[in-house]
């Protein structure tokens, strides 16, 4: 039997963890670490890191042979997505609730690319619609229609 | 208090017409929720929390439930009719619930996981009845030893059980637990982690979170991804099972209402778990193991009602012990606590009428969700003809205004992004989310226990193991653990072998 290449991926994704894990406990340097019987704010986090860094790095020892993965990670609909919401974040206290959910929805929609104008609009407008009726009208939730 | 009177505290509880109303939306929320193809039970829940939080804690409980064990239901029929199923949980009933439906029996197959369902829902509850009250007095004399040993044991369950490599599952607790350290800590007033930002003081948001990793995770995953969606025909006149049909069935729904509720009350097994033992055991008692994967129907039945079974027994250690047995548990749990309820084991006592209202409002839904479920096959059937390019723009909206009014933070919003590029990218990787919110949830505690724990023992670490209940969790854990490791380590040494 071949053995299989080593599977970049999966070796450092273990490396990312053990990096996090190795950060963690960095920054937790900073807190009191306090003694087993008082223990300080320091603790627990420190040993959670340490924990991670040992997990991560076997996770990087066996996948050196685990089956490479396929990544399916496609940038177009995850930018859109992504995209929209932080333009309704941005939106909501300043243009208010209907501009930035038009926007929103109008957005994300073309992360599917069949989407036609029509439907685009008659959707983002139906939303709206919808959204102001449940959250605005009947929730109450305090943001303003239009405008801050 | 006994089963008969609690019962009847439940029903004047459970029977007004307020508690119904909000049954009602439940179970049909979440029976819309989870026919939609790729949105679980834990996003319906996560989704819907908001729209509960001007509601009494009682009627906010008994829907959000409802959602629950309502998505439950609904997530076979995208799994028959389509082979997409929602959730890794009826990813167990496509297997054979697909063919059956290229045979022209989906209409079959619909109807029997209705009524598996229902029966395996309704033994669980019974034993939620007879058992939680009874663990709740139990869990009484835990100290925190015993807390901490039986979160540990459900936070490594919850991380080894899930498919894959659980290794990954281990990781993906352990970064739960680190970010539940975010914030500032209670014993000592210390703010951790929050590099400056005000709006972390408090450390990060359940909702949010939670959203971020299971709701825009999942559409991020699905999106712009051409797929064919035609659901098979269903005729009402092909829902009725035949005689020989039901002959199979009602062993099998039987033996799967017992192993799914088994799996249930464990600590960090949930019904993903349950309804993949219980097809293994079918196809192991079985006398035509072949006909598996062929639409056999005893391959949806048992399944069907383990995990459905196992939903509802899983609320045994969420309501007693405050530790949920799985993700979608763990944010119910969390939606509890946000609406002022903390389970805990005095709150079978403080807190009956909640408690038997909430139980016995169980009944009445999956009563709802039968009747409902089954003149209505065709509407579910039409949903699921919906195009999705129109279904996920609007699910985008609900989850941006729902965690935006939580706190009326555009920070929480933040968050979503950020842990929907987590959740996507963990997804991608093979390295599950679900455990995550787990370690999350549990965390605070956790570390309130272990800490607690040692200062009563002044710093004696065989605490742990000196008391009896808290060292037969951890024996346990160390079961689990073994269980995994030894296998694969036989496995690779064999195979190792082998080649030289």
């Amino acid at each position: 039997m071949k053995r299989p290449e080593h599977n970049r991926q999966e070796i450092a994704a273990g490396l990312v963890w053990a990096a996090i894990g190795l950060a963690a406990i960095f920054i937790a340097g900073d807190y009191a670490f306090g003694t087993i019987v008082r223990m300080g704010p320091g603790f627990v986090p420190i040993a959670l890191g340490v924990l991670l860094v040992g997990l991560g790095l076997v996770a990087a020892w066996q996948g050196r042979l685990a089956e490479r993965i396929k990544l399916d990670l496609r940038f177009r609909p995850f930018a859109i997505i992504m995209g929209g919401i932080i333009v309704w974040v941005l939106l909501v206290d300043r243009a208010g609730f209907v501009i930035s959910t038009f926007a929103l929805v109008a957005i994300v929609s073309q992360a599917e690319r069949e989407i036609t104008m029509l439907e685009t609009v008659l959707l983002a407008a139906g939303v709206t619609l919808v959204g102001y009726l449940i959250f605005i009208r009947g929730i109450g939730i305090p943001i303003a229609v239009f405008g801050s | 208090m006994d089963l008969l009177s609690g019962i009847a505290l439940g029903l004047d509880v459970a029977i007004t017409g307020e508690a119904l109303l909000f049954c009602l939306i439940g179970v049909s929320v979440g029976m819309f929720i989870g026919v939609l193809p790729g949105i679980g039970p834990l996003a319906a829940v996560a989704m819907t929390l908001p729209i509960t939080y001007h509601l009494e804690p009682m009627s906010a409980l008994i829907m959000l439930a409802g959602i629950f064990y309502g998505a439950q239901y609904g997530g076979s029929t995208a799994s028959i009719l389509l082979n997409l199923p929602g959730t890794s949980t009826t990813a167990v009933t496509a297997l054979d619930g697909y063919p059956m439906a290229k045979q022209g029996r989906a209409g079959v197959a619909l109807f029997i996981t209705t009524i598996t369902s229902f029966v395996g829902g309704c033994f669980a509850i019974v034993l939620v009845m007879s058992f939680a009250p009874a663990l709740g007095k139990m869990a009484l004399k835990f100290s925190s030893a015993e807390y901490f040993s039986i979160m540990l044991l459900g936070l490594v369950a919850a991380a080894t059980m899930s498919l894959g490599s659980p290794v990954k599952g281990l990781i993906s607790v352990v970064a739960g637990l680190l970010l539940s350290t975010v914030g500032m800590d209670p014993t000592s007033g210390t703010i951790r982690y929050t590099f400056g930002i005000l709006e972390l003081q408090d450390g990060l948001n359940l909702v949010a979170m939670a959203m971020g990793l299971f709701g825009v995770a999942e559409i991020l995953k699905n999106a712009g991804k051409p797929r064919d969606l035609a659901p098979q025909k269903v005729r009402l006149r092909e829902l009725m099972p035949t005689k020989q049909d039901m002959k199979e069935t009602w062993k099998p729904t039987v033996r799967g209402s017992i192993i799914g509720s088994f799996v249930g009350i464990l600590p960090g097994a949930g019904p993903t778990l349950a309804a993949f033992l219980a097809y293994a055991f079918e196809k192991r008692v079985s006398r035509t193991p072949e006909k598996f994967g062929r639409g056999a129907i005893e391959g949806i039945s048992a399944p069907e009602a383990a995990n459905n079974a196992s939903t509802q027994a899983a609320f045994i250690p969420t309501l007693s012990l405050g530790i949920p047995g799985d993700a979608g548990m763990a944010v119910l749990l969390g939606a509890m606590m946000i609406h002022g309820i903390t389970p805990r084991p005095e709150f079978f006592t403080t807190n009956a009428d909640l408690f038997w209202g909430l139980v016995v409002s169980f009944w009445i839904g999956n009563l709802m969700l039968l009747v409902l479920n089954i003149p209505l096959i065709g509407f579910w059937v039409r949903i699921l003809t919906v195009p999705q390019r129109l279904l996920f723009p609007a699910i985008l909206f609900f989850i941006c205004i729902g965690v935006y009014s939580v706190n009326n933070s555009p920070f929480d919003v933040m968050t979503v992004i950020v842990f929907g590029i987590v959740g996507y990218l963990m997804n991608a990787y093979g390295y599950p989310p679900a455990p995550m919110l787990m370690g999350f949830i549990l965390g605070p505690m956790l570390e309130q226990h272990f800490r607690r724990a040692l200062l009563f023992s002044r710093g004696d670490i065989t605490t742990f193991i000196d008391r009896p209940i808290s060292a037969a969790f951890l024996v346990l854990t160390v079961l689990l653990v073994a269980s995994i490791a030894i296998p694969g380590y036989l496995a690779r040494r064999r195979t190792r072998l082998a080649e030289d």
